[in-house]
């Protein structure tokens, strides 16, 4: 060694600048690279990529019947019977309630006799017996025949006037009595041919009134009862039954409640934003805070075509009613419940997505910060869908691009940056 | 050749030349010949020289640092305090540069006359000042080498010498380790390690009595420092 450091010209103490020289550099290189890595900002980052990705709506509803039955009392009666019990089966037209109502079986009655009463002169003048027959046949001929001589006895007493035989006045007379006679036989004539042919013109518009009166009054008396006597007007269960024998009904409340438990919907309001995308048939995801581990199927299945405002506290809110019907069976959803949906207005598929963080927005123009080259980059871009987490980027961006989250407000373009760790894992899918 | 040695002083640059490439027999003939003037003037003029070129930068890093301290304390976040700041940071650097050099090598000379107090051939202070002068030559180094890294970086970091073991620390590293690393420097210590060598010489003891002396007050001094120091600095 000694030997090495003697050849070497100026021996120990070139030896010792060299090393002093390269200690000198060496710190100088690794200082001023250590400070370009410091100067560096570290940022957040994330790379463009594709996912599944579609368009949802979300909305709040209440469960409903399909199809359903609700009973109110017409008027505060009495409870007479309640033959139905809740969960209990009923079939179209079954009697589920009755209220006080004799007044309304009285009216019943008399409308009823009416109508008999009615249908009766009604067949009568319709379909006469024979006596009346007979004695109108007979009445008539003895009207005519009456007719005819006084006609005959005008001829003779003209002749014997002519022939001065006869008086003025005995004359006159013998037309009188053909006057008479000929009225007679022509009310004679007129009445047969009414028990023959039946009532004609006015007369026969009058019995048709009455007659239809009588059963129009039959009708309501009938329906007014009904009121009072509730049936079944669809198949289905006893939902609720909010009342008992014996008690006054109330009427601003439903006393009773069928439907068919299976046949379910929901109804709920949509923002004026997203009612636009809405569409009949689209499809739901359903969830329940009693079922917090199911979902259900649905389907949209109406959309007014009107919106509707709402009053929430102090505030104002235009909401679009809409129906959505429940497909899958056996739900143990109850009316009432309170669900939330996930209406599915565009079907996911693979899109470029950037996180929402990574965007920025400047009137109408959006950009994001991209990273190229350990140098930040402004770039703008178009948007597509806008998902929970994710955008899809529409123009601008290739996949595996590496954006900023969260862009400092001092970044510049071209300004040196360094990927920092990420600050907590990424929390939820799409 | 010795005679002419005791008659006439070595030129200066020969004695920094010799600090560096032969110390013993340098501090043999600053300690028969105690100089120190011009020696301290060239160092003072170097520090100074050296903190004029890299007081922009310093003006750019105090303001960054006080922006840092903005985020917990808003008061500072005005323009008087930033117009403070800045002037305060710049006049003390530069009477800093024009009496740190003074102010150390006499710290140092003292340490070392009060070790001469208790052991040894009792030695004027002017005699250990002279070797602490000498000695200061590596921090010099330290001082060359912050300028050049300084120059070229756009964000320096003058929290820390740029020959300290500070330096195998991740920027921004905080906490009693990296406080301590900042105060490891091995000009410094090589600085120290010569003026403990020239105070031996100077008091006739073993060298190792004198830097066992020095390294135990900086090893003090250092976790002192390392352990009151806020993690920002």
């Amino acid at each position: 060694m000694q030997a090495l450091i003697a050849k070497i010209p100026g021996g120990k103490k070139s030896l010792l600048l060299l090393g002093l020289l390269l200690l000198i550099i060496g710190l100088i290189v690794f200082n001023i690279y250590k400070n370009r890595q410091a100067a560096s900002l570290p940022v957040q980052t994330k790379q463009v990529e594709s996912r599944q990705m579609g368009e949802n709506v979300f909305a709040t509803g209440k469960v409903q019947l399909l199809d359903k039955q609700e009973i109110y009392a017409p008027a505060p009666r009495l409870v007479k019977n309640v033959p139905v019990k809740v969960g209990q089966t009923v079939k179209k037209g079954q009697i589920l309630l009755e209220l006080e109502s004799d007044n309304e079986a009285l009216q019943l009655e008399q409308a009823l006799s009416t109508l008999v009463e009615q249908e009766a002169a009604y067949a009568k003048a319709f379909n006469p017996d024979k006596q009346s027959r007979a004695i109108a046949q007979a009445e008539y001929r003895s009207a005519e025949l009456a007719y005819q001589q006084s006609k005959k006895d005008v001829q003779r007493q003209e002749k014997l006037y002519q022939s001065g035989a006869a008086s003025q006045q005995e004359l006159e007379t013998a037309r009188q009595q053909l006057a008479i006679n000929e009225t007679a036989y022509l009310k004679a004539q007129y009445e047969l041919n009414k028990i023959i042919n039946g009532p004609q013109g006015a007369e026969l518009e009058a019995s048709s009134a009455q007659l239809k009166s009588a059963q129009t009054a039959v009708k309501v008396a009938r329906e007014t009862l009904g009121h009072y006597q509730v049936k079944a007007q669809i198949d289905g269960v006893v939902m609720s039954a909010q009342c008992s024998q014996g008690e006054l009904a109330a009427v601003d409340k439903p006393l009773m409640v069928i439907g068919n438990p299976d046949s379910l919907e929901v109804q709920a309001g949509i923002g004026e934003a997203d009612a636009v995308r809405l569409r009949k048939g689209q499809q739901v995801k359903i969830e329940a805070a009693a079922f917090p581990e199911k979902t259900f199927k649905g389907l949209v299945k109406e959309l007014a075509m009107a919106a509707q405002v709402t009053q929430n506290n102090q505030s104002q809110q235009i909401e679009v009613p809409i129906k959505v019907a429940i497909e899958s069976k056996n739900t143990g959803l109850l009316p009432g419940f309170t669900v939330d949906m996930k209406i599915t207005t565009i079907e996911p598929e693979k899109r470029l997505t950037i996180p929402y963080e990574t965007i920025i927005e400047k009137g109408n123009n959006k950009y994001v910060w991209r990273v190229k080259n350990g140098k930040a980059q402004r770039v703008s871009i178009k948007t597509g869908l806008m998902g929970d987490l994710y955008v899809e980027v529409l123009q601008g961006l290739h996949e595996k691009d590496t954006v900023i989250i969260n862009p400092p407000a001092k970044l510049k373009n071209g300004q040196a940056v360094k990927p920092a760790p990420p600050a907590a894992k990424e929390a939820a899918p799409l | 050749m010795e005679t002419s040695n005791l008659s006439r002083p070595a030129p200066v640059l020969k004695r920094f030349a010799g600090i560096l490439l032969n110390p013993r027999q340098t501090f043999e003939e600053i300690v028969k010949h105690p100089n120190w003037g011009l020696a301290l003037f060239i160092i003072t003029l170097i520090n100074v020289v050296c903190t004029l070129i890299t007081l922009p930068k310093l003006k750019v890093f105090m303001l960054e640092t006080l922006q840092q301290e903005m985020q917990t304390n808003p008061a500072l976040n005005t323009p008087e305090a930033l117009h403070i700041v800045e002037t305060t940071s710049l006049i003390g650097a530069v009477i800093g540069a024009l009496f740190i050099p003074a102010i150390t090598c006499l710290v140092l000379a003292l340490l070392f006359k009060l070790f001469n107090a208790f052991s040894g051939d009792k030695q004027p202070l002017r005699r250990f000042f002279t070797i602490s002068v000498y000695a200061y030559i590596p921090v010099l180094f330290t001082l060359l080498i912050q300028t050049i890294v300084v120059s070229f970086s756009a964000h320096p970091d003058f929290s820390a010498a740029p020959s300290s073991l500070y330096l195998f620390f991740p920027a921004g590293a905080s906490g009693f380790a990296a406080n301590l690393a900042k105060q490891v420097d091995i000009f410094f210590l090589w600085s120290l390690f010569l003026a403990a060598m020239g105070s031996s010489i100077l008091i006739r003891k073993p060298l190792r009595s004198t830097t066992i002396y020095i390294f135990i007050l900086w090893a003090a001094y250092a976790l002192f420092i390392a352990s009151r120091t806020p993690a920002l600095t």
